[in-house]
């Protein structure tokens, strides 16, 4: 019965050491994969409204030209579910019709203020999942103290 | 910046600007043209007469007076030292021959880490700036557009720079040759330079000059995303 007690006191603290990192404002930033230099994200984070915006700059799947795509969504916690858009259409600084069309979805999960990982599913581009790790210095983020 | 290889290249910047304007005004022989101008702190104005009519120019709050009215070809320049939302002037040979000056100052605002976030120009919806602030005054800005042909297709540049008080002056250059969520080399040509300009948390622009002459101008930018601590001073240590 002591043993029972005694492990079971250990499952729970472990438990409470276990508490998600939580999103905030200072992960805004610039984020990217190591193994894929070249290509990453821009974060912004609205603590008020729990937005989570995301633009992924990057390149197209059978050419070298380049490509960027709009994320938006809610988070929680340490993980932020957006809908992932792809503008087109577009010409520089004019006012023409610019067509966003829904590309698929990406989960953006955080495990500290300078790591985390990314998952997304597309329809036309597949599903994968990868870490990413921030690029520029933290100067703002404090695992959800603040703001 | 010590993960600064992602920006593949190490800009080492000359942040020495030149941003002092010149303007004309034409006194006419019954009027200025033109009657109202706006400038800013540092620039200098240059009075042109051309006219058989004698004139001359007196400033209201005393800054200049040319003295006896000249005709023919003259001029006169004043270069606004502060900042005043009225400057008037006037040829006290004609009544009512008045011009003003709104001189504006806007280095009296200083950015701070609030400013990172979403920027657009309202008048091309669609496209736009990521831009981070980082330690030391530099400031990193993703710039997502178009190309400028009618195809539609997608262009981002990654710009770099230094602020100093509410101005910095940015290199842009063009990531090229990746693939979508795989490993490539990447590359980066240099695309050109900017000038990002910021009057207060939520208004700013953009003046572009890209290195093959094709694009050149200034956007006036606004913030898209809500303020989250720009208004209130941006980071605590800063």
């Amino acid at each position: 019965m002591k043993k029972l007690l005694i492990v079971l006191c250990f499952l729970a603290s472990q438990a409470s050491h276990a508490d998600p990192f939580r999103i905030d404002y200072g992960i805004t930033g610039s984020w990217y994969n190591p193994e894929l230099p070249g290509q990453g994200f821009s974060f912004e984070v609205i603590p008020d409204t729990h937005q989570f915006v995301a633009y992924w700059f990057t390149y197209q799947v059978d050419s070298d030209e380049q490509r960027w795509l709009f994320a938006q969504g809610e988070y929680s916690d340490d993980v932020a579910n957006t809908n992932v858009f792809e503008p087109l259409g577009g010409i520089f600084l004019q006012d023409d019709q610019v067509t966003s069309s829904a590309w698929g979805e990406a989960v953006f999960t955080f495990t500290s203020c300078t790591e985390g990982s990314v998952s997304f599913e597309s329809e036309t581009d597949g599903s994968d999942t990868f870490s990413i790790v921030r690029i520029t210095d933290n100067l703002a983020c404090e695992g959800g103290d603040q703001p | 910046m010590k993960k600064i290889s992602f920006l593949f290249l190490v800009l080492i910047l000359n942040i020495t600007n030149v941003f002092a304007a010149e303007y004309v005004i034409e006194i006419l022989p019954v009027s200025f043209e033109p009657e109202v101008l706006e400038i800013e702190v540092g620039d200098t104005v240059t009075w042109h007469h051309t006219t058989p009519r004698p004139h001359s120019l007196v400033a209201k709050d005393g800054s200049f007076n040319t003295g006896d009215a000249q005709r023919d070809e003259w001029s006169f320049s004043y270069t606004f030292t502060s900042a005043n939302p009225e400057f008037y002037y006037s040829s006290p040979q004609i009544g009512h021959m008045n011009g003003v000056i709104q001189v504006n100052d806007s280095s009296e605002f200083n950015v701070n880490y609030g400013i990172t976030g979403s920027w657009y120009e309202t008048n091309s919806p669609g496209q736009g700036l990521s831009i981070e602030m980082l330690a030391d005054s530099k400031v990193v800005v993703y710039w997502f557009t178009y190309t400028s042909s009618s195809d539609g297709k997608q262009l981002w540049l990654l710009g770099t720079g230094d602020f100093d008080n509410n101005q910095a002056s940015l290199v842009f250059v063009k990531p090229e040759g990746g693939r979508f969520n795989a490993p490539q080399t990447v590359e980066s040509s240099n695309w050109g330079t900017g000038t990002l300009t910021f009057t207060d948390c939520s208004n700013g622009s953009l003046s572009y000059a890209s290195a093959d002459g094709q694009n050149n101008g200034t956007a006036s930018i606004v913030r898209i995303t809500d303020d989250v601590i720009c208004n209130t001073g941006g980071l605590e240590n800063e």
